[in-house]
């Protein structure tokens, strides 16, 4: 197994050192137990997410994203298990924490938000119901001022006819209104910070403008930090100040975004942006980088991106430390050596 | 639920019951072995037969003979016995409660216990309960109801003495022996039922634990009672409810024999011999009865259903 360190202190976000992150991993590491084993499922993960910012966490399908940002809700999936590192979610270390804490910290502290609004959500009750129970389980409201909460924050999320809607099912709701719901539920305890694995990928085209404006607005309002994780580089371009990028579990290049879109220091991120498909065609990732991520259990040593790599080279086999310019972290060896300038591709 | 749902499916019900008044009709007719001959005796004289048949209007055109027969089934007359001087209506009204109830406690017995050990090991999947759980459904799919009824008889009531071994006693006259009469056999049929919805509701426990919305609950802080109560169970009801309803139908054919291990007279008992005796009409009313109760079982199933699945709901 390979052992690669990143630099575990250096942060992409270049802000003023008193404002502290809502959320800090560090050095975060999974092992995946099932069949096929693979250990670091996730390896090394380190970023912050700072209150009223946004951070992107991109990377192709597979690469560890939605696990990691299940590890910082303490709800990893049966049989992985955190192997190393930290996670201190508003000065709670999640990792030690107690059922209990996590259970406080769910919804209350952090709210989180999923690809599939449609199964995200419960087929069998009704909005409105699954909106206020944060409010009842967290701040002791009754269930019928939780119910009356419901209907104020489905307003809020840009629902019209709240009161009717609140006591609708989820199959009764398009895409779109489901995943406003999901906002709802998320933000019902005016959060400090908030999940949204992929909140727009499963939907229209035009539905996800309305979405990423309602969330825009949600964070300016609630100063909420979000952790975006996003196959839209269009997205992060609007969205984040600070990018993760990640690959097969590793962390490969961490930056602030206008640094990381003007210059990619790690192939795969090269080779990510250039794979950006041009204005007029969806902006999703994929599909132009031959090759494909390796599945669980299967991961190389050293660099996993080696096998699809333009300029990999003998020494990529072994455990990549990488190195930092500033607040721009690369895990390429070669690159932090200055031995190679990778190129956007146009 | 709207009241008109209700209605919709109370209609679909009564066309399914003339569809089988139809075909039961017709099964008797159309069936190898001439009713009169039957009624008439096997020495009888042509002469004699042929005024059976005209008594019985078995002469009468079929549908001239399916409206009379219809009209009288409607109220409540579903003919003489064909081999002895009874009403069919009136002796399987007699026979109905020992059956009924053992059936009836048989679905509530399978119902609890299957529901609640499938539950509980959906929820501890892996753990030893999980597996004594799974094994003990799979003995109990195993093991035929006659034998289940054959061994808690010879336990229970031979070696015992716990139980009554035989017979029945109306509930009307006296509740407590009633269930003592009605608890094995009820146990006994109801073992292999509640083997199956056991299966059924630990595969949709599993299956909900592992659906996004959980991960969501649990994501807004929900976790314990609230979870599954909240969750789990409803979603997890919807596949289980399908399989009772199944299941019901098979009750109803497994008790025939049950009964008669038990050693009752109930409806079972009573089909039996009018199939050996070739009792048409006795057969007629054996048919419509159990088709009347299949459909009122469908029925509730049908709006248990509806109630905890609302995609269904505005369907
Ligand atoms: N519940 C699970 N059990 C086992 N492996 C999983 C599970 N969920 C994800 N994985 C594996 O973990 C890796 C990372 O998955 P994931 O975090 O979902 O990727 P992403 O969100 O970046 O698409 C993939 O190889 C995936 O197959
Ligand atoms: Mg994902």
């Amino acid at each position: 197994m390979s052992t690669s360190k990143t630099a575990g202190a250096a942060t992409a976000t270049a802000v003023a050192p008193d404002v502290r992150p809502i959320l800090s991993v560090r050095d975060l590491t999974i092992d995946y137990l099932g069949e096929p084993r693979q250990p670091a499922l996730v390896q090394d993960v380190s970023f912050d997410v700072l209150p009223g910012r946004s951070v992107a966490l991109i990377g192709e399908s597979g690469c560890g994203k939605t696990i990691t940002s299940l590890a910082v809700l303490g709800l990893l999936p049966a049989r992985m298990r955190v192997a190393g590192g930290s996670i201190v979610l508003d000065g709670v270390d999640v990792l030690q924490a107690s059922e209990r804490t996590l259970r406080d910290l769910r919804g209350r502290t952090v709210g989180a938000i999923f690809q599939e609004p449609m199964s995200s959500l419960n087929p069998t009750m009704p909005v409105g119901d699954q909106i206020g129970e944060a409010r009842w389980l967290h701040l002791g409201e009754s269930r019928r001022a939780a119910r009356a909460k419901a209907v104020e924050l489905l307003d809020r999320v840009g629902i019209p006819n709240a009161a009717r809607r609140a006591r609708a099912y989820p199959h009764e709701l398009s895409g779109g209104m489901q995943q406003r719901v999901m906002i709802a539920s998320a933000i019902a305890c005016e959060p400090a910070m908030l999940l949204a694995d992929e909140p727009t990928t499963a939907l229209d085209v035009t539905v996800q403008a309305d979405i990423l404006a309602l969330l825009a607005d949600l964070q300016r309002d609630l100063g909420l930090g979000i952790l975006f994780v996003t196959h839209d580089l269009g997205v992060v371009a609007e969205f984040c100040a600070d990018v993760v990028v990640m690959y097969a579990g590793h962390v490969v290049e961490r930056a602030g975004t206008r640094a990381l879109f003007a210059a990619p220091r790690h192939p795969y991120t090269a080779a990510l942006l250039g794979a950006v498909p041009q204005a007029g065609q969806a902006r999703t990732v994929l599909t132009t980088i031959p090759g494909r991520v390796p599945p669980s259990g299967a991961f190389p040593a050293g660099c996993r991106f080696r096998p699809r790599c333009a300029h990999a080279v003998a020494t990529c086999a072994e455990p990549q430390h990488g190195g930092a310019d500033g607040d721009h972290f690369t895990l390429c060896d070669r690159v932090a050596a200055g031995e190679l300038t990778p190129r956007r591709r146009t | 639920m709207s009241l008109t749902l209700v209605v919709r499916r109370l209609a679909a019900g009564l066309v399914v019951l003339w569809i089988v008044s139809v075909m039961t009709f017709l099964m008797v007719r159309l069936i190898p072995g001439d009713p009169a001959r039957t009624v008439a005796g096997e020495q009888a004289t042509p002469e004699l037969v042929e005024a059976v048949r005209a008594q019985l209007g078995l002469d009468q055109p079929l549908l001239t003979q399916y409206l009379r027969w219809l009209g009288g089934v409607l109220q409540g007359d579903l003919g003489m016995s064909l081999t002895s001087p009874r009403p069919v209506a009136q002796t399987i009204l007699q026979a109905a409660p020992a059956t009924l109830s053992i059936t009836l406690v048989a679905l509530v017995l399978a119902v609890v216990l299957g529901v609640t050990a499938g539950v509980v090991a959906g929820l501890r999947q892996g753990t030893w309960i999980d597996r004594v759980v799974s094994t003990l459904a799979t003995l109990g799919i195993a093991m035929p109801g006659f034998w289940v009824a054959m061994l808690l008889i010879s336990i229970f009531a031979m070696k015992l003495h716990l139980l009554p071994a035989t017979g029945y006693a109306p509930f009307s006259e006296d509740p407590a022996r009633w269930l003592q009469h009605v608890l094995l056999p009820g146990a006994a049929l109801a073992l292999a039922t509640a083997a199956q919805i056991a299966r059924q509701a630990r595969g949709s426990v599993a299956d909900v634990l592992a659906e996004p919305y959980v991960r969501t609950a649990r994501a807004r802080g929900a976790s314990g009672s609230v979870l599954v109560r909240r969750h789990v169970l409803r979603n997890a009801s919807i596949p289980v409810i399908t399989v009772i309803g199944l299941q019901a139908g098979h009750l109803l054919g497994g008790v025939i024999i049950v009964e008669t291990v038990a050693g009752m007279s109930g409806i079972g008992t009573l089909a039996l011999r009018a199939v050996l005796d070739r009792d048409y009409t006795m057969i007629q009313g054996y048919v419509l009865f159990a088709a009347v109760v299949m459909v009122g079982i469908n029925l509730v199933v049908d709006l248990a259903y509806q109630w905890v699945n609302p995609k269904v709901r505005a369907a």
